[in-house]
C-alpha cells in the first residue's frame, strides 16, 4: 500500500530534498508544498507575482527527480504570513498520512519511532506497513512519557508479527531530554500527531525540537481519515 | 504608448481567480493564505486610527472650538461611519487587496483611480510625518518629566531619529509586528478606558470636583466644523482594512465588522476623552498646554502617575500610527503599480528581507523631509484632505457600481439606506475639505494635479473601469 505524504518546502530559502529522502519516498505519493513566508506588512499578491514562476520552476525540478523514483507528485504553491496555519490547512485539505519535515539525509536506514499516546498506534502502524514490508530499515520504537502501558509492547508485537527484526530496542519509557539526545543517532524520526488540540501543539513543538536536534528528517503521522475508518 | 499599456509597455497584472474563506487562489496551484481574523482586522483599523490624533489634538481642538470640540470629533466619526458603510459594501464585492483605489479605478476609470491612488500614497506620507512629530512632542515631554531639559529643535530631531528607525525596521521586515500592534492597541484601549471612566465620573461631580462651567459653543458653530476638518486625521485608517481584504479570513463577514466596528470604537473614545478633558480644564487653559494637553488632564486627574501613563500611551500610539501608515503606503503603491499606473519596480520585494524595500524607502524619504517642516496642522490637514477625496469618491463609487450593473458585482454586505447614506457620506467628505485652511487645500490640490499629470504622462492608455 502507498503512503501519501505532505512535504512542506521553503523553496525560496534553498530548501530541497536530499537523496535519502527521495529514496525513502520512492513508490509513494507526495504533495509538494512550496511555500514562502513573508513579513506581515508585505502584500502577498506582490510576492506571488514576483516569485510564483521561480517557485514553480524549482518545484517542477524536484517533481521530475521524484517521478523518476516512481513517486506520484502533486504541487502546491502558497504565499503566507503564517507558516503553521498554512501547513495545517493543507494537511487537513489534502488526504495525507503524514507530514515530512525534509531535513537533509543522505541515506535512510535507522528509523526511530516515537510514541506519545496509545491512540497513535493505529496511525503509526498504517504508515509503518509499507516500510516494514520493505525490510531495508531498522526500526526502533520508543515511548515518550511516564506510563508505558501496553502501547510500547503492542508496537513491538506488531513489528514482530510482520517478521521484522527490531534492533536496539528501548525497553523503558523515555523523557523528552533523553529522547532529544538519542535522535541524532537515527536517519529518520517518525512520530504521531493525535488530533486533539492540546497534543497537536505538543507534538508540533516536539517535532520542531526533534528536527532541530537530529538535523535529520522528521515524519509526523496524521492517520488518514478514510484509512482509519 | 499602445492601448492598454503604460509608457514602459506594461499592462495591468492578472487578478486572482477565486476566493475561499481561507485563501485567495491565483493561477494554477498558487494560493495566498488569509491569515487575519476579525480581531486582527479590528486592531489594524483601531491601531491605525487611535494614534496621534487623540493624543495631540485635544488642546488644539479645544482652543479652536471650545468644549464643542467633542462635537467636532463626533462629526468626524459620523463622516467616517458614512464612508465605512459603502466601503464595506465595495470590499465584500471585491474581497481582494486594493482598497479605496481599487474601488474608484473600477467605478470611475483610470484617471480618477490614478489620481486617488497616487494622492493616497502622499496622504499616508503626510500622515506619517504628522504622527512622527506627535511622537517627538511626547518623547520630549518624557525627557522633561525625568528631568532632562530640551534644546530648541529637539522635537524635530527626535521625530527624525525615530522615523529613521521605523523605516529601517520596516525594510528589515521585523517579525511579529502584528502581535506587537495588537498589544499596543489593547494597552491603549485599557488606558483610555480608565481615563474616560474615572474622568467622566469626576466631571459629573462625583468626587467633589464638578466641572468648570463654560459655554459649549464659545466661538459659534463654524469652528466646530473647522476643528472637525483638523482632527479628522484621527479617523484615517479604517479604510486601510479594505486594502488588506485579500488577507482577511471570511472577508464577507469580517471586513464590514472590522471597518464599521473600529470606527464606532474610536469615535466613542475620542468624544469621551474630549468631554473629560474640557471638563477638567477650561478650553482656554487646555489650548495653552498645546500638543500634550491630555497629559496635563491626566496629571490633574491621577497625579504624576497619570501623566506618565498618558505620556507612554501617547508614545505608543504615535509610534503605532506612524508605523501603520508607512506600511500602508507600500500597499498603496502596490495596488497602483499592479495596474501599471506607476513603475512596477516601485513595489518590488526584496527576497532577503521579504519587504517592498523600494516603496518603503521612497515613502520614508518624503516622510523625513516633511517632518523637518514641523507644521503639525498643515501635515494633518493635507493628510486628511487626500484621504477625504478618496473617501468621498468611495461613496459615489457604490452608486456607479450599482448603475453599471456588472455581473460580478455581488456584495455580501449591502450599505443600509442606499442611496442616501453614500450620497451624504460623499458630500460630507468633500464638505469637510471646505473647512480646512486655504494653505492645506492648496497643497492637497497641487498633489492631486501632479498625480493626474503623471497619469497623462505615464499611463493614459490604461483602462480600468468595470474590470475585475
Amino acid at each position: 500500500m502507498k503512503n501519501r505524504y505532505l512535504i512542506p518546502i521553503k523553496i525560496l530559502e534553498k530548501q530541497s530534498l536530499s537523496p535519502g529522502i527521495i529514496e525513502f519516498l520512492s513508490g509513494n505519493e507526495v504533495v509538494l508544498l512550496g511555500y514562502h513566508i513573508l513579513p506581515d506588512q508585505t502584500p502577498l499578491g506582490q510576492a506571488s507575482e514576483q516569485f510564483s514562476e521561480e517557485v514553480e520552476k524549482k518545484l517542477t525540478s524536484i517533481q521530475k527527480v521524484l517521478e523518476e523514483k516512481n513517486v506520484e507528485v502533486e504541487k502546491k504553491i502558497v504565499f503566507t504570513h503564517n507558516e503553521e496555519e498554512t501547513v495545517d490547512r493543507i494537511a487537513s485539505e489534502e488526504d495525507i498520512d503524514g507530514v515530512l519535515l525534509p531535513n537533509p539525509s543522505m541515506k535512510i536506514k535507522k528509523i526511530l519511532i516515537v510514541l506519545t499516546d496509545p491512540g497513535e498506534i493505529d496511525e503509526i502502524s498504517l504508515i509503518l506497513d509499507p516500510l516494514v514490508r520493505d525490510e531495508k530499515y531498522d526500526l526502533t520504537p520508543v515511548y515518550l512519557g511516564e506510563d508505558v502501558g501496553d502501547t510500547h509492547q503492542e508496537l513491538v508485537d506488531y513489528l514482530n508479527k510482520e517478521g521484522m527484526e527490531i534492533s536496539d530496542l528501548s525497553t523503558k519509557p523515555m523523557t523528552e531530554s533523553e529522547l532529544l539526545e538519542e535522535v541524532g543517532n537515527y536517519d529518520l524520526i517518525i512520530m504521531g500527531d493525535v488530533k486533539r488540540k492540546l497534543l497537536d501543539i505538543f507534538s508540533r513543538e516536539l517535532a520542531k525540537k526533534i528536527a532541530d536536534k537530529s538535523l535529520g528528517p522528521v515524519l509526523v503521522t496524521l492517520g488518514r481519515e478514510n484509512k482509519l475508518a | 504608448m499602445k492601448a492598454g499599456e503604460n509608457i514602459e509597455g506594461d499592462a495591468p497584472g492578472s487578478r486572482a481567480r477565486e476566493d475561499t474563506e481561507e485563501t485567495v487562489v491565483y493561477e494554477e496551484g498558487v494560493e495566498l493564505e488569509r491569515t487575519i481574523g476579525l480581531i486582527g482586522g479590528l486592531t489594524i483599523g483601531i491601531g491605525t486610527m487611535i494614534g496621534a490624533g487623540i493624543f495631540v489634538f485635544p488642546g488644539l481642538a479645544a482652543g479652536e472650538a471650545g468644549p464643542a470640540a467633542s462635537l467636532s470629533f463626533l462629526v468626524g466619526g459620523i463622516i467616517a461611519l458614512m464612508v465605512a458603510l459603502p466601503a464595506s459594501e465595495l470590499a465584500t464585492a471585491m474581497p481582494r487587496s486594493g482598497g479605496g483605489y481599487f474601488f474608484i479605478s473600477r467605478a470611475m476609470g483610470s484617471l480618477s483611480g490614478a489620481t486617488v491612488g497616487i494622492s493616497l500614497w502622499f496622504g499616508l506620507i503626510f500622515a506619517s510625518a504628522f504622527y512622527l512629530i506627535g511622537f517627538g512632542y511626547y518623547a520630549i515631554e518624557i525627557l522633561l518629566e525625568i528631568g532632562i531639559s530640551s534644546g530648541p529643535n529637539l522635537v524635530i530631531l527626535l521625530a527624525l531619529g525615530f522615523g529613521l528607525v521605523l523605516i529601517i525596521l520596516s525594510v528589515l521586515g521585523t517579525e511579529n509586528t502584528t502581535k506587537l500592534q495588537n498589544i499596543i492597541v489593547i494597552l491603549l484601549l485599557i488606558i483610555l478606558s480608565v481615563f474616560v471612566t474615572y474622568g467622566g465620573l469626576n466631571a459629573a461631580g462625583l468626587f467633589g470636583n464638578a466641572s468648570i462651567p463654560e459655554q459649549f459653543f464659545p466661538f459659534g458653530l463654524i469652528p466646530v466644523f473647522e476643528t472637525a476638518a483638523l482632527v479628522f486625521t484621527s479617523y484615517l485608517g479604517f479604510a486601510q482594512v479594505a486594502t488588506l481584504a485579500g488577507e482577511i479570513k471570511k472577508p464577507e463577514k469580517n471586513l464590514p465588522l472590522a471597518m464599521v466596528g473600529s470606527v464606532i470604537v474610536v469615535t466613542l473614545f475620542y468624544v469621551l476623552t474630549i468631554i473629560v478633558s474640557t471638563s477638567v480644564f477650561g478650553s482656554l487653559t487646555l489650548s495653552q498646554f498645546g500638543e500634550t494637553a491630555i497629559v496635563e488632564v491626566s496629571r490633574a486627574l491621577f497625579g504624576p502617575i497619570g501623566a506618565i501613563v498618558i505620556l507612554i500611551a501617547g508614545l505608543l500610539a504615535t509610534v503605532s500610527s506612524a508605523n501603520a501608515s508607512i506600511l500602508s503606503s507600500s500597499r498603496a503603491i502596490y495596488s497602483v503599480s499592479k495596474d501599471a499606473l506607476v513603475p512596477k519596480k516601485l513595489s518590488e520585494i526584496n527576497l532577503r528581507f521579504g519587504t517592498p524595500h523600494i516603496s518603503i524607502l521612497s515613502a520614508g524619504f518624503f516622510v523625513l523631509v516633511l517632518v523637518t517642516l514641523n507644521q503639525v496642522e498643515l501635515l494633518a490637514e493635507v493628510a486628511s484632505f487626500l484621504h477625504l477625496i478618496m473617501y468621498g469618491l468611495i461613496c459615489f463609487s457604490v452608486i456607479f457600481f450599482r448603475k453599471m450593473d456588472l455581473d460580478w458585482y455581488d456584495p455580501d454586505f449591502v450599505v443600509p439606506g442606499y442611496p442616501i447614506i453614500p450620497i451624504l457620506g460623499g458630500i460630507a467628505s468633500f464638505g469637510l475639505i471646505y473647512f480646512m485652511d486655504l494653505k492645506s487645500q492648496l497643497v492637497g490640490l497641487s498633489i492631486m494635479l501632479l498625480a493626474a499629470a503623471w497619469f497623462f504622462y505615464y499611463a493614459r492608455e490604461i483602462k480600468l473601469r468595470g474590470s475585475v
